[in-house]
């Protein structure tokens, strides 16, 4: 099914993260450098797995790819008025959580020219905020939200050492005899019979 | 219940960031890097690249033409911060002095700025152009020196004064590498000494209004050193003196024999003499104008002789 790419028509299969496969043109899986460096000059035996990424995901990028084999000539970006209506639908039909998929997956195929467009759309979404609506847009944690987690993660790291402290205590305790050497062995019992017999003339 | 909004930013990769970085504009990067530490880092990471950037001390600042109310500290602070990263770059930089302003405040407004480069390592503006509007000559001297060593003499270009340089300086400026590299030069001011031409004839383009006497042969020195550098089309001088020039003793240095050859259509006695100089480009005339109180040359296309002229000259379109 795959081989290597000299024609548009040559179709390959992609593998996604939930084990689906489905087809996607050369021309536009060429736009991938990742592609083109793995498996552009030696093609590929079976489905090309990129399995870090879910189907839907996948099919977004390549959608993206397959609209835009066309046009040839990439300098940088579109401004906003001169997006097409298709470009602007791509974008618009993402939710949040597919959006930064999509960035992800773009960065990891190195799709230069929709990772652009992606990070233009966040810079976009940025622009004319103050510092506080840019940390809604992006979602940072607040100021307050990293200091409750780094309060989390001091008392997570606190109650860890102290496990780790008693473990290592009772392990001490805990010393098996047959580990310990055989003068040491004799003293310990020693020492115990000792004990016991003091205990015992006490009483 | 409504879905909780996705971090993009935690999950984008650095670069990609740095990415986002480059298509915000220098008041959001701002705002940006006081949004967290790592923000911080990332802004002052990625280099910023603007059109304009202009001080109007003490309350006026501006960047790429949008203009901000900050006083002349925070014009300073911000400065600092534009040219951070050493690849920032600023097409033009323009210290612009109110006419109003008095000279002691202008010259702490300087002594601020240099102060604050100077604490940084290795600090270097890089523009193209720099334009200083100081009418009441007050950082001619010692000041404009070191604030032009402050500028990256690779990309400095473009030289634009409004005032003279003070005497004592003028030849400290012309041996910095910045002069010497700069192929434009504007000066408006006074210069009621006599300046060394020579630290004048390399700039392809040269603007220099006031000049107090210019002998015969130093006018000639001017065109004949034009005529040698075989400039390149739109190059051009204009040197304008406040003293009469003698015209007649300039002709009679000519190496040509002087014909006067007028290129404009209209009737004119501005110019009183006009000489057509030959190229080693056959496309290209050196038409050189020749008034009471100055010398003016360019390069133009021998069929757009007084088109050209104006427009190199002057910045004037004509059919």
């Amino acid at each position: 099914m795959t081989s290597p790419a000299s024609s548009s028509e040559v179709k390959y299969l992609i593998e996604s993260s939930e084990g689906n496969t489905f087809d996607v043109s050369g021309a536009a899986l060429r736009q991938s450098n990742t592609f083109n460096a793995m498996f552009l000059n030696i093609g590929a035996d079976g489905p090309i797995p990129f399995t870090d990424y879910n189907e839907a995901t996948l099919k977004k990028v390549f959608e993206y790819c397959e609209h835009s084999v066309n046009e040839e000539n990439y300098s940088g970006p579109k401004h906003q008025d001169d997006l097409s209506k298709w470009d602007l639908n791509f974008f618009n039909e993402m939710d949040q959580k597919m959006f930064i998929d999509v960035i992800n997956a773009s960065n990891f195929l190195d799709i230069e020219r929709l990772t652009s467009y992606c990070c233009e759309r966040i810079a976009r979404m940025l622009r004319g905020k103050n510092t506080q609506e840019m940390i809604k847009v992006i979602t940072l944690p607040t100021a307050e939200e990293l200091e409750a987690k780094q309060k989390v993660e001091e008392k997570k790291a606190a109650a860890a050492k102290k496990v780790a402290e008693k473990a290592a205590e009772t392990a001490e305790k805990t010393e098996t005899l047959e580990e310990l050497p055989v003068q040491q062995l004799v003293q310990t019992t020693r020492n115990k019979l000792t004990r016991k017999y003091l205990s015992f003339s006490n009483e | 219940m409504m879905e909780k909004a996705q971090p993009i930013w935690q999950e984008l990769p650095t670069h990609c960031k740095a990415d986002v970085v480059s298509y915000l504009d220098f008041e959001s990067r701002c705002l940006l890097r006081s949004c967290s530490k790592s923000d911080y880092d990332l802004v002052k990471s990625c280099p910023v690249y603007l059109g304009k950037v202009e001080l109007f001390p003490p309350t006026r600042f501006a960047l790429s033409e949008q203009s901000y109310q900050i006083d002349e500290f925070k014009q300073v602070m911000v400065f600092l911060q534009v040219f951070q990263h050493p690849k920032s770059y600023a097409r033009e930089v323009s210290i612009n002095f109110d006419r109003f302003y008095e000279s002691g405040d202008i010259q702490q407004f300087f002594i601020l700025l240099l102060d604050s480069m100077k604490t940084k390592t290795d600090f270097k503006i890089k523009s193209a152009s720099l334009y200083i509007n100081d009418h009441a000559k007050t950082v001619n001297g010692r000041e404009f020196l070191e604030l032009l060593q402050f500028f990256d003499s690779s990309k400095l270009k473009k030289i634009n004064l409004s005032s003279q340089i003070a005497p004592e300086y003028f030849e400290m400026v012309s041996k910095t590498e910045q002069w010497k590299n700069a192929t434009e030069l504007k000066a408006f001011g006074y210069y009621n000494y006599n300046i060394p031409i020579e630290s004048l004839l390399h700039f392809d383009r040269l603007n220099v209004q006031h000049i107090n006497r210019l002998s015969t042969e130093k006018a000639w020195k001017f065109i004949e050193n034009f005529l040698r550098r075989n400039p390149a089309l739109g190059s051009c001088f204009q040197v304008q003196t406040m003293f009469a020039l003698d015209i007649d003793g300039i002709l009679e240095n000519f190496s040509v024999f002087p014909n006067n050859e007028p290129t404009e259509h209209e009737y004119s006695t501005y110019y009183k003499h006009t000489q057509l100089f030959e190229l080693p480009n056959p496309n290209h005339i050196c038409v050189v104008k020749i008034s009471e109180h100055g010398i003016y040359a360019a390069v133009c296309r021998i069929t757009h002789l007084e088109p050209d002229f104006r427009w190199y000259l002057f910045g004037v379109r004509i059919e």
